[in-house]
């Protein structure tokens, strides 16, 4: 067993496997031995560790993602959406929970949970009108009347037709 | 509260990976950070022969916008809004190219696309707009758009005609029908270019048919390229009274479009500020008879397509010659070595009666044409016509390049600086005496 300290100080315990399916863990475990010694975690909170390791149970067990697997944007990978219907339910939390998964999934170096919560935030994009997309995630417009100007002009030709 | 615009880029960037195509340039939309980032990988995704490692076109300077599905590089008309829509992405676009539809309807369309992706550009070199043979509508779309790009800096303009198909482009595009079929709109279109400094048009009877109607105050260089396909010259009289009206130009290649007759009046042009001259054999007898004509630099083309002329074409090359050792002002000489003319002329002997001391660059284009008799008479000879030669620039040597660097050094103590293309080699070993040997590869 595996004992994980999290930034609010809040102990959990679980399966080498399981834990392991981070690569951040597995090599801190690596690192120090065989050792008693829990892994703080100061990035991950308590609420959102017990979700990764919910993920992490459920997973225990299938292939492992190769270690040089392409984990930034590639113009050759084979885009998909797809999420199994487990995956789905799983991720169905709110935003806050959403990004905050992601981010643990980035620290944890857990590719496949990484790559749920970006499909996830990918569909959730999908169809929708920039305004649209900037009411769903809160995003500032930002542009310069001259960019806007710009960026609408284009658009207004692209609703003529 | 974590925030989607609070994730690092990199995981916005892992994001954007997992968009489809369409989203991403809505995404690109909505605000600055996913403009670069989601709209960085649009254009990637979309052309990656045009994007391959940022947001700038691969190739720099060079947006090529047209339908045609034979062309997978070049940017279609439908999403060229998309592209325009990243900010950014024209930032180093010096060239355009807009190829046209057939179609009238759809041509209004891209005019008003051109118009506004000439907004996204601050700063175009060149735009060449490409018409069909047969268009139709775009009379309309030009008077109505065009003027709104008025306010752009355009440094020089080319505009081609069709005749077919695009795969036929370098062979057929030289006519212009088009500019016949629209003669309205074609002046008023250069005329609302009245910044533009430099033109560039195919030679075309239908070009000189709309010369007298142009007027383009800042026109600093005109150049008509190409051969005449049908055979229909112009009156150089059209040229000058073009001249007399363009005070401001200083660069003119007459191309091979204009001919001079016997019932040619006799050049009358203003003072002209024209320093660099390119033409044909005639063409610079016309217009050296003006006194009010003294350009630097004159690049004699070789005329392949022969136009009547008045008098025999060695008695046309001899004039000039008298024109040229006369014209005191011309410093820069370019001779068309494949010219059997010229060749027969400049080493015939007897009549070498000229001398040109002012002529202070010389330059030799396709000197591998010279027969190798006079490859090897052409130092003394030229020694002796140019003697105070400073700047040799030969183009395509051909010959062994050591021993005619030799050859200059020992026979013409004038040169200072020879310049050859396509030779790098033994540059030590060229430095000899006083010689300043300069290699130059162009077009290599």
């Amino acid at each position: 067993m595996v004992t994980l300290v999290t930034s609010d100080n809040e102990k959990f315990t679980a399966d080498k496997e399981v834990a392991e399916r981070s690569v951040l863990i597995k090599n801190m475990l690596e690192d120090v031995g065989e050792s008693d010694q829990p892994i703080p975690l100061p990035n991950v909170s308590s609420s959102v560790l017990k979700k990764v390791l919910e993920y992490c149970e459920h997973h225990r067990g299938e292939p492992l993602p190769a270690a040089d697997a392409d984990t930034t944007q590639d113009d050759t990978r084979k885009r998909t959406t797809d999420i199994s219907e487990w995956d789905q339910k799983f991720i169905t939390v709110d935003q806050e929970m959403l990004f905050e998964i992601i981010l643990a999934a980035n620290y944890l170096d857990i590719k496949s949970l990484l790559d749920v919560g970006c499909k996830t935030v990918a569909n959730m994009i999908k169809g929708k009108t920039p305004e649209e997309i900037r009411k769903l995630f809160n995003i500032v417009n930002d542009f310069t009347p001259e960019e806007e100007a710009q960026i609408k002009k284009e658009n207004e030709w692209a609703e003529d037709r | 509260m974590a925030n989607l615009s609070d994730l690092p880029e990199e995981l916005l960037s892992q994001i954007c990976g997992h968009t489809e195509l369409d989203s991403l340039i809505l995404l690109a939309l909505s605000s600055k950070i996913f403009n670069r980032i989601a709209g960085n990988l649009y254009l990637r995704r979309a052309w990656p022969q045009s994007f391959k490692s940022d947001h700038r076109f691969r190739y720099h300077d060079r947006l090529d916008v047209s339908d045609s599905i034979q062309y997978e590089d070049k940017i279609p008309f439908s999403t060229l809004s998309n592209v325009t829509s990243v900010l950014g992405s024209m930032s180093n676009v010096a060239h355009v190219s807009f190829t046209f539809s057939e179609s009238g309807i759809e041509a209004l369309q891209q005019m008003r696309l051109v118009v506004l992706t000439l907004r996204a550009i601050h700063s175009l070199f060149s735009m060449t707009l490409i018409f069909p043979e047969n268009g139709g509508s775009q009379e309309e779309a030009i008077a109505h758009y065009i003027p709104s790009a008025k306010p752009l800096k355009i440094y020089s303009m080319k505009s081609i005609a069709l005749d077919a198909a695009p795969s036929q482009l370098k062979a057929q595009c030289l006519k212009s029908r088009f500019i016949t079929s629209q003669p309205r709109w074609m002046p008023k279109f250069f005329n609302s270019f009245s910044r533009v400094p430099s033109i560039i048009v195919h030679c075309s009877k239908e070009w000189t048919d709309i010369l007298p109607q142009l007027h383009l105050p800042s026109l600093r260089t005109f150049s008509f390229r190409g051969s005449i396909l049908d055979a229909q010259t112009s009156n150089i009289e059209v040229l000058a009274a073009f001249l007399n009206r363009h005070q401001a130009l200083v660069s003119l290649s007459c191309g091979q479009q204009f001919a001079v007759s016997s019932l040619s009046a006799r050049c009358q042009l203003l003072p002209s500020n024209i320093t660099d001259l390119s033409a044909t054999v005639p063409q610079p007898c016309y217009l050296l008879s003006s006194k009010a004509f003294s350009p630097q630099t004159i690049d004699i083309q070789f005329e392949k397509c022969s136009s009547p002329l008045p008098f025999s074409e060695t008695d046309q090359l001899w004039n000039l010659l008298s024109l040229i050792s006369s014209h005191l002002t011309i410093r820069k000489l370019k001779l068309p070595a494949d010219s059997p003319i010229l060749q027969e002329v400049l080493f015939s002997s007897g009549r070498n009666s000229y001398r040109f001391p002012h002529i202070t660059w010389l330059e030799v284009k396709k000197f591998q044409s010279l027969a190798d008799i006079a490859k090897e008479g052409f130092i003394p000879w030229a020694c002796e016509m140019f003697p105070c030669t400073q700047t040799l620039h030969v183009q395509r040597l051909n010959w062994d390049s050591r021993s005619f660097a030799q050859s200059v050094v020992d026979n013409w103590p004038s040169v200072r600086i020879l310049m050859f293309d396509y030779k790098t080699q033994n540059v030590e070993a060229w430095h000899l005496k006083h010689c300043l040997l300069v290699f130059s590869v162009i077009n290599g």
